[in-house]
């Protein structure tokens, strides 16, 4: 892929050091926060507390207008130099135009292609499955990767994190990093071989580390340009030298670079429409900042986490709608229910956010985080599975019909996300040998598509 | 599939070592490990330089002994990682180990610029490999890539040594920011350009320089950008200490299967001690390099405590029985690092070129680097023509033996050793070469034939 705006890259940079100097009290209460709240009552962003899937086409326009405000006015805040990161509108539009409307990840056999949609748009969603990072013991990594590549509705695989590498403590800016880099690389590539799909896209470092884990990993005998390359903003909209390092790497090395952001709900965002904002705002700066080629905005509630609660969804599904109909980004859903592996829950709770993120015009899904990806080795590529087929059977699906499907969905599970159940170890969930769901998990999902059917999805 | 330079184990096992060795003091290890234990090692060795009347010793019992000192002093010392502060030990049996596997022969480059590098002996004739550039003399933006094209234009040049941006797209480099991407790999776009314009796209090239920290290399030696087949760096701080910087260096040419060149330079006036002492550490180091970095070359460019150079008359005989006790006892590829006190335009500057070459081709190094000129601390003070002229002597200096060197360095030495009290810088790039042409300009030019001819009257076969 070739990135060749170096003088744009270096003017980013610039920005970071050369912008006006704020406090970071005064960034989150004011340039976050009191400007967030006026917009809310500016653009007047409200919405019946019981619709979880909007079909509101003014107010999701007016939304975008929130959202590109507030990304002009505040813009991005650098903790490293506490300088304010300030585009003109000149150049915001120009480098929200410039990214793709479709993209072309992977290779060979194993490319595919995720391409912008709208709401209600009857076309493909790119599926991607794994474990968003979350923990897995070493000596258990490969086997994940390998169940996850093996689900034929899983595009692009998302491996889980290693605590260690050969063994050993993964100390942060040490050359153990560059040892996890490889660590996880080697177990990625042989596992996704092993599955008979070897260019299949993989989201790269799952890792977590300081950039030197994502720029080593990047490399010969590593991931490829064609894999998944993340770097991210810090809540609210701000960035580190970190992210900066990470997103100029992936822009030099022409590979494909995943952005993303976690907006607070409950922080100095505020509610539910304070989020809508941030995760409009959210994704137009992490193009113009970090030049993803993909965007998205996974909100998490401030004591529960995951992104399931039902606050959030109409929130999420209003910004989805609001980027789709006024840009090309591409733009996803980031699934972080509250439930774990074994539970009925998870399962309500992904196909809830599918439903509604497919209907809203998302253009990929990312699944599962489960369990809010805190609890080591509680994802199963089971999730997945039923994310994937949700989603192909929403693609068809108006607002109005996924939101009568998602509130019949969320009744079945938000009084539980308090005190969610996180579920089985992937040692409990599946067979290590066949790779296979355990019979009980396999029952209890069998179980769950065929109570969606029963309430009318077409699965 | 490519064999891997090292078995993921021995790295993890290196990595241990930084991790879980004893803690020391860094005092402790500058004074006790370094100072004391090379000063009894001097002794107990009985290692002497003359450097009242420094030239090439030739003396094989006591380049022997020095190697036999260094390997006491990497036993008994180690390595000190600065981050850990935890000293790296390693046993007698472990080092015979690491340098039992060491090759006869190295290969780098692509294509029609490949380069095998072979083991050379003392006195003996063999073809030395020359890596010219500016080792890491800073550069204003624009000039980078005339200059570079410069140097890569020399036909046996056989790989290129960039230079350090002082700006990035017109803006400072900030380090350990992400400047250091963006620079570093403008750096390394334009040394590209430059190979492809003189026809020599597989040329080696060792690089980046822009970039104090680590992740100058870790983002550079990647897809699209520096190959396996290019020259890396990493180094040693002085005295034997290595930092997680460095060990990410290293980690990343293991896991990317590139070749790298180690060095580290031991400060003569410092914790090493004189020349007698810096040559003990010169070769300690390198034997402690394969053994942590697993370079594939390695060169110590030891540096006077004050003026930085390495061609300090005492610091010439110094280097030559260095590079003897590694020849004479492992099968290390060795390279001289060029760091001449003066600039572009001085006399002094191609006397100084070479005694060093002189004196350590005929001491067995495999690979002529530099140079480093005006001691590579003056913006843009460096120029191809000193390179032309270092390969002139490598040629006529691989056919002498260190007998017929050592009357000839001791004339050059007396020609430059007094200028060296007050550094002559000399003058810019721009000033000595035509822009337009990449040629040296007629002034320069006149300076150099000059200087061949008074090494011809020395007797030199130039």
């Amino acid at each position: 892929m070739k990135k060749e705006n170096y003088e744009y890259l270096a003017s980013v940079l610039e920005k970071a050091d050369t912008g006006p100097v704020i406090e970071e009290k005064e960034w989150d209460y004011q340039y976050i926060g009191a400007k967030t709240k006026d917009l809310i009552k500016k653009y007047d962003i409200s919405w019946d507390k019981d619709t979880y899937v909007p079909a509101d086409d003014d107010l999701a326009d007016r939304l975008y207008q929130a959202g590109w405000e507030l990304a002009l006015e505040s813009g991005v805040y650098c903790r490293n130099t506490k300088k304010q990161m300030l585009w003109t509108e000149d150049e915001l539009k120009g480098i929200i135009d410039s990214g793709p409307s479709e993209l072309v990840v992977g290779t060979g056999d194993d490319e595919v292609v995720i391409r912008q949609r709208r709401p209600e748009q009857p076309s493909r969603v790119t599926i991607l499955g794994g474990a968003y990072g979350t923990l897995i013991e070493e000596d258990l990594f490969g086997a994940m990767v390998e169940a996850y590549a093996k689900e034929p509705l899983i595009d692009i695989v998302e491996p889980p994190s290693i605590p260690t590498a050969f063994g050993r403590t993964i100390r942060i800016q040490s050359p153990w990093e560059v040892m996890a880099a490889r660590r996880e690389s080697d177990l990625a590539l042989a596992a996704v071989k092993r599955a008979g799909r070897p260019g299949i896209c993989i989201g790269a470092a799952a890792t977590s580390g300081s950039e030197i884990i994502e720029l080593a990993a990047t490399s010969y005998n590593a991931y490829r340009q064609t894999d998944w390359h993340h770097t991210s903003f810090v809540s609210e909209n701000k960035v580190t030298y970190a992210d900066l390092t990470r997103a100029a790497h992936f822009y030099l090395t022409g590979s494909v670079a995943h952005t993303f952001c976690d907006p607070i709900y409950g922080g100095y965002l505020g509610g539910k429409e304070g989020i809508a904002i941030g995760c409009v705002a959210g994704p137009i700066l992490l193009r113009a900042t970090l030049l993803g080629d993909t965007v998205n905005a996974g909100p998490s509630h401030a004591h529960l986490s995951c992104d399931t609660h039902a606050d959030l969804l109409a929130a999420q599904a209003l910004s989805f709608q609001a980027i789709a109909r006024n840009t090309h980004l591409l733009k996803g859903i980031h699934i972080r229910p509250a439930h774990g592996p074994g539970t009925k829950e998870i399962l309500y709770e992904v196909a809830a956010m599918a439903i509604m993120g497919v209907t809203s015009g998302v253009d990929y899904l990312k699944s599962v985080q489960s369990a809010c990806g805190v609890n080591m080795g509680h994802t199963s590529p089971v999730e997945a599975r039923l994310c994937a087929r949700v989603a192909h059977a929403s693609e068809a699906l108006s607002r109005e019909e996924g939101n009568a499907l998602v509130t019949q969905l969320v009744n079945k599970y938000q009084d539980l996300i308090p005190t969610a159940d996180t579920g089985i170890h992937f040692r409990d969930s599946y067979n290590l040998e066949t790779l296979e769901p355990a019979q009980a998990w396999q029952k209890i999902y069998e179980e769950v598509v065929s109570e969606l059917r029963e309430l009318g999805l077409s699965i | 599939m490519i064999e891997p330079k090292v078995k993921i184990d021995e790295f993890v096992n290196i990595l241990d070592k930084a991790e879980n060795g004893p803690r020391v003091d860094i005092k402790e290890w500058d004074q006790v490990y370094i100072y004391q234990t090379i000063k009894d090692l001097v002794e107990k060795y009985d290692i002497r330089i003359d450097v009242k009347n420094p030239g090439v010793p030739s003396d094989d019992d006591l380049a022997d002994r020095v190697f036999e000192a260094a390997m006491d002093l990497a036993v008994q010392s180690g390595v000190y990682c600065t981050d850990t502060q935890r000293q790296m030990i390693f046993s007698r049996d472990e080092l015979e180990k690491v340098l039992a596997r060491v090759p006869e022969e190295v290969q780098i480059g692509e294509g029609p610029d490949t380069r095998v590098i072979k083991k050379r002996m003392v006195d003996q004739e063999g073809h030395v490999t020359i890596g010219g550039g500016f080792w890491g003399v800073v550069v204003p933006e624009d000039m980078l890539l005339p200059m570079t094209m410069a140097y890569a234009q020399i036909e046996e040049n056989d790989f290129l040594c960039t230079g350090a941006l002082r700006t990035t797209y017109g803006r400072p480099i900030r380090a350990y920011s992400p400047w250091d991407t963006l620079a570093c790999w403008q750096e390394m776009r334009q040394t590209f350009e430059a190979i492809d314009r003189v026809g020599r796209p597989g040329m080696t090239i060792s690089g980046p320089n822009t970039s104090a920290s680590a992740i100058g290399t870790v983002t550079t030696v990647t897809h699209g950008c520096l190959r396996p087949s290019d020259y890396g760096s990493v180094a040693f701080m002085s005295e034997l200490k290595v930092s997680y910087d460095d060990l990410i260096r290293a980690c990343h040419y293991v896991q990317t299967n590139s070749f790298a060149h180690n060095f580290y330079n031991p400060i003569y006036g410092g914790y090493a001690g004189g020349a007698e002492g810096v040559a003990v550490a010169h070769v300690a180091g390198f034997i402690l390099m394969k053994a942590t970095l697993f370079g594939e070359a390695f060169n110590a460019g030891p540096s006077h405590a004050h003026m930085s150079t390495n061609t300090f008359p005492p610091l010439i005989p110094a280097q030559a029985l260095a590079h003897q006790a590694l020849s004479r006892n492992t099968n290390i590829t060795c390279a001289n690092f060029t760091r001449p006190n003066a600039g572009p335009g001085e006399k002094d500057l191609l006397y100084e070129i070479a005694a060093y070459q002189l004196a350590t081709v005929t001491s067995g190094v495999e690979i002529a680097t530099g140079v480093q000129t005006a001691t590579g601390r003056h913006e843009a003070h460096c120029s191809p023509l000193e390179v032309r002229f270092l390969i002139k002597v490598v040629r006529a200096a691989e056919k002498m033996t260190r007998k017929e060197a050592d009357p000839i360095v001791k004339k050059l030495i007396a020609l430059y050793r007094d200028g060296q009290k007050e550094q002559k810088i000399g003058k810019p790039f721009n000033e000595v070469y035509d822009l337009e042409t990449l040629e040296p300009k007629s002034e320069w030019q006149s300076v150099f034939d000059e200087v061949v001819d008074e090494l011809v009257s020395l007797g030199l076969k130039l």
